[in-house]
């Protein structure tokens, strides 16, 4: 290359510079969010007789699934469609959605699992209007349902007061997350009941660290390894306590405020301070940020407390792969006890819970020129509400070719245990082969072709008893305090601060607890978190829940379930 | 070059060579495809950028992007992050590969070299993922580094929780990862180095001390000069796979590099901004590529240098 090549290249390329950087730049851009749906859907008509087909990108569990399932074609009869389901993990979505989406291959019908997603979807085009009336006239039954278990999702699927999508309910998420203690530790340092209080739980974990609770003779055990792996585990049970959620929007005094900044989230620091220096905490839980230890250092008998515990096939003795069976394979002796929420100062027991809202069904932009497909879909959506034999033939398969419900447990053939509730029928009783089929059998997790849970809706009849009472005492829906919005990035503003922000406070928090940092810094924190974009959160936040009040009102969520 | 013998003369070397040329065609379309024309999205750093509209239909904003990114918390304490790491890793690492293949070189029983060279670039091949686990371990506070030292009657400093160890075991479990990976570009450079060289050294009285530094380390500096050149283009890229499965919260303020900070704003799908903050790593690369070239040129007067 010549010097004068040289700086002919070097010229062109800052020309182009700042002739992108000089672009004239049209302030309104592109109000996407903002233009008006061209969707008259009072002349809309659906003809059931008429086929229509659906791409249909469901929740991201499936990601082995098949298609043609029985559960696929017992809906495509039925309401005369024809599925194409999109199967992906959550890396497929992650990568290969947002390519698929700018190539234009939008999908008729599309799962998300968060609000900021909806904005994105939004801002892009993706996604089409969807009115709260059309909601309401197609499709009754299952607005009932998301009022009755998971209203705040409204909030998930609206901006600026119009509606973008369906939201769903996960109405197990109502109950609070709870923990595990090792029975046979307790006994062994002399405490006859599983901790209730702050005071008792902190007696038990020094225990468990200086009275030798395994009885090998050295002091090499701890009383926990908190989970640090998401901002809605950090000493969530703690927290609790305190009647505070330290990275949530709560309700106080009839105005949104985040909880972090609470004085109890002081007091609560205080209190875990103390515990960090006394040694009762596994000295490396902070650096255990893709949650593999929690669980393990439980199994094998380093510490006696495991948070979150949730799942009721954890206590399942007869079984190998449960955490009872794990933990009984490293110390005979293991005994485990769920541990139920704690109580605050005024006795009663308090524990975080996601809520029953949970994500959000969209409708591509280009069901516009189709909204009789939208029609249809909420027309399934509704009689799977409304229908319990189709409610069940959706999420587990058909009675008695994919699974069979035992009102009592008996001994099977070569004498093993046939449980009581809902049975996998061979061959479906592989995990594989029961994702292969788009079904959820067991477990509270969503479905993929109707985005809702099973639990409490037809509890009383599938569950077992057992597993009925173990929720009852341990897991109580009225323990579980909620973020008052659902998901904190409803706030339009979320996008760009709120991330950032959690971050700082987790770091912040630990620091605190780890003694890095002095308690009475909390005061600096609260400063510093309003200045870091909080002030601006907090003002959407509680424009929100004002917003929020507009929309039960026009959903008809009633006045005695705000 | 406007001449008429000189262009028919060119197109009688094309003529000559069209079976190269024709081999070299799918590598360029390669890269014509697959690294220029992408190139061209990059636009999008400098747009609000809708993905129904399209890279080109979306509307100019001028630099609005990237004043949001410097506008930010974090982004400004990522490229600090981001450099130190890089500069720390440049001068304790960069030489690491070259002393390996010197000592390599020096050792006479072929199956005891052979054995060290595939035992130290091993690691190479290992994912951080694997790794990130094993140093936790190793340097976490029930870890042997840690015990042992307890029993040395020491106290051990919290090696993955302290901004400053957590740097240090950063760049030593780095050097460790990839020395034995670096040293096979020296060590195929060392064999190229003309036997007679050393053979008129042994006679002029050269031992093997004199003879590396007279002959050995010379003959190396070309190609150290060519990797310090290429290595200085990612300076603004610290090493997301081994930093993302070390760091926790506590070290965030020294370890939240450019490519986390990116990770976590491309969850809500902004994509311009994503494009702004690689337009700023690539062209800081490319300055810095330029002129380190630059400088080699002049200071070994032209002689060196990557192009």
């Amino acid at each position: 290359m010549t010097r004068g090549e040289k700086i002919f290249l070097i010229g062109l390329a800052l020309t182009v510079i700042i002739v992108l950087a000089l672009m004239p730049t049209n302030a309104k851009s592109r109000e996407v969010m903002n233009l008006p749906s061209p969707v008259d859907w009072a002349s809309v008509e659906d003809d059931p007789a008429q086929k229509l087909y659906l791409r249909w990108l469901g929740i991201i569990a499936y990601s082995g699934g098949k298609e043609g399932s029985w559960i696929e074609r017992n809906l495509e009869q039925r309401f005369n469609i024809e599925l194409d389901p999109l199967f992906m993990d959550g890396n497929a979505y992650e990568r290969r959605r947002p390519l698929m989406l700018v190539g234009g291959d939008i999908p008729d019908v599309m799962w998300a699992g968060d609000p900021l997603q909806v904005r994105a979807n939004l801002r892009n085009g993706f996604i089409m209007e969807i009115p709260y009336e059309v909601i309401l006239k197609h499709a009754p039954h299952y607005v009932k349902l998301v009022n009755t278990y998971g209203k705040e999702a409204w909030l998930y699927t609206q901006y600026q007061g119009r509606n973008f999508g369906l939201p769903t309910v996960q109405a197990g998420g109502n109950r609070p997350r709870i923990g595990c203690w090792r029975l046979d530790w307790l006994k062994r340092v002399g405490i006859d009941k599983v901790p209730e209080t702050v005071e008792e739980m902190r007696e038990a974990l020094h225990r468990f660290r200086y009275n030798d609770p395994d009885g090998n003779g050295r002091q090499d055990t701890y009383g926990w390894s908190p989970n640090i792996t998401h901002w809605s585990l950090i000493f969530d049970n703690v927290f609790a306590a305190y009647d505070v959620l330290a990275f949530d929007f709560m309700k106080r005094d009839g105005k949104v405020v985040w909880g972090g900044l609470l004085p109890e989230t002081k007091e609560a620091l205080r209190e875990l301070r103390k515990w960090y220096a006394e040694d009762l905490f596994d000295p490396d839980f902070v650096l255990d940020t893709q949650g593999r230890q929690a669980e393990s250092k439980f199994i094998n008998g380093r510490v006696g407390y495991s948070h979150p515990v949730d799942d009721y096939g954890n206590y399942d003795q007869a079984l190998e792969s449960s955490l009872w069976g794990k933990t009984r394979a490293f110390d005979p002796r293991s005994e485990l006890a769920a541990g139920p929420p704690l109580r605050n100062k005024d006795g009663q027991r308090r524990g975080r819970s996601w809520g029953g809202a949970a994500h959000i069904i969209q409708f591509g932009k280009h069901l516009e020129q189709h909204p009789e497909k939208v029609i249809r879909v909420l027309r399934m959506m509704d009689a799977i509400a409304a229908d319990e034999a189709l409610y069940m033939d959706t999420r587990n398969g058909k009675r008695g070719l994919h699974w069979e419900y035992n009102p009592e447990a008996y001994l099977g053939p070569g004498g093993k245990v046939i449980k009581e509730g809902i049975v996998q029928l061979p061959p479906y009783d592989d995990e594989n082969r029961i994702k292969e089929n788009a079904a959820e059998l067991l477990g509270g997790g969503n479905v993929f072709f109707f985005p809702c849970s099973m639990d409490p809706l037809y509890d009383e009849k599938y569950m077992s008893a057992a597993e009925r009472d173990w929720l009852e005492q341990n897991r109580k829906a009225e323990w579980g305090m909620k973020n008052v919005l659902g998901k904190s990035d409803v706030v339009p503003s979320s996008g760009r601060y709120l991330g950032d922000l959690l971050n700082y406070q987790t770091t912040f928090f630990i620091e605190i607890v780890i003694g890095t940092r002095a308690i009475d810094e909390f005061d600096d924190f609260v400063v510093e978190w309003r200045r870091r974009g909080g002030d601006g959160l907090l003002q959407e936040a509680n424009e929100m829940y004002q917003l929020r009040s507009a929309i039960y009102d026009r959903v008809g969520v009633p006045e005695d379930k705000r | 070059m406007s001449d008429e013998p000189n262009r028919r003369s060119r197109w009688v070397d094309y003529g000559r060579n069209l079976g190269l040329i024709s081999m070299a065609i799918p590598v360029v379309l390669f890269f014509l495809v697959f690294s220029y024309v992408p190139m061209t999205g990059q636009v999008i750093g400098f747009k609000d950028y809708v993905m129904s509209d399209g890279v080109f239909g979306s509307a100019w904003v001028g630099l609005d992007n990237f004043a949001r990114l410097f506008g930010s918390e974090d982004f400004p304490r990522a490229i600090r992050n981001t450099l130190t790491i890089s500069m720390l890793r440049l001068c304790c690492g960069f030489f690491a590969p070259v002393l390996l293949a010197l000592m390599l070189n020096e050792v006479r029983m072929a199956g005891y070299k052979r054995s060290i060279q595939t035992l130290t670039y091993l690691p190479h091949f290992f994912s951080w993922v694997i790794l990130g686990g094993i140093f936790m371990m190793i340097f976490g506070g029930g870890g042997p580094v840690s015990v042992g030292a307890k029993l040395l009657g020491m106290t051990p400093p919290s090696f993955l929780t302290d901004d400053f160890w957590f740097l240090v075991v950063l760049i030593v479990t780095g050097i460790w990862q990839s020395a034995g990976w670096g040293a096979i570009i020296y060590l195929a450079a060392l064999s190229g180095i003309n036997p007679g060289l050393y053979e008129a050294a042994v006679i002029d009285g050269a031992n093997r001390w004199r003879q590396t530094i007279h002959i050995t380390i010379p003959c190396l500096i070309p190609t150290m000069i060519t990797l310090f050149v290429l290595s200085l283009g990612g300076i603004l890229t610290a090493g997301f796979d081994q930093i993302y499965n070390l760091y926790n919260p506590l070290v965030f303020d020294v370890a939240d590099i450019i490519d986390t900070y990116v990770l976590r704003r491309m969850i809500g799908l902004d994509l311009s901004l994503a494009a702004a903050a690689g337009m700023f790593q690539g062209v800081v690369g490319l300055i810095l590529v330029v002129g380190a070239n630059f400088i080699a040129r002049k200071i070994s007067k032209g002689e060196q240098g990557v192009w």
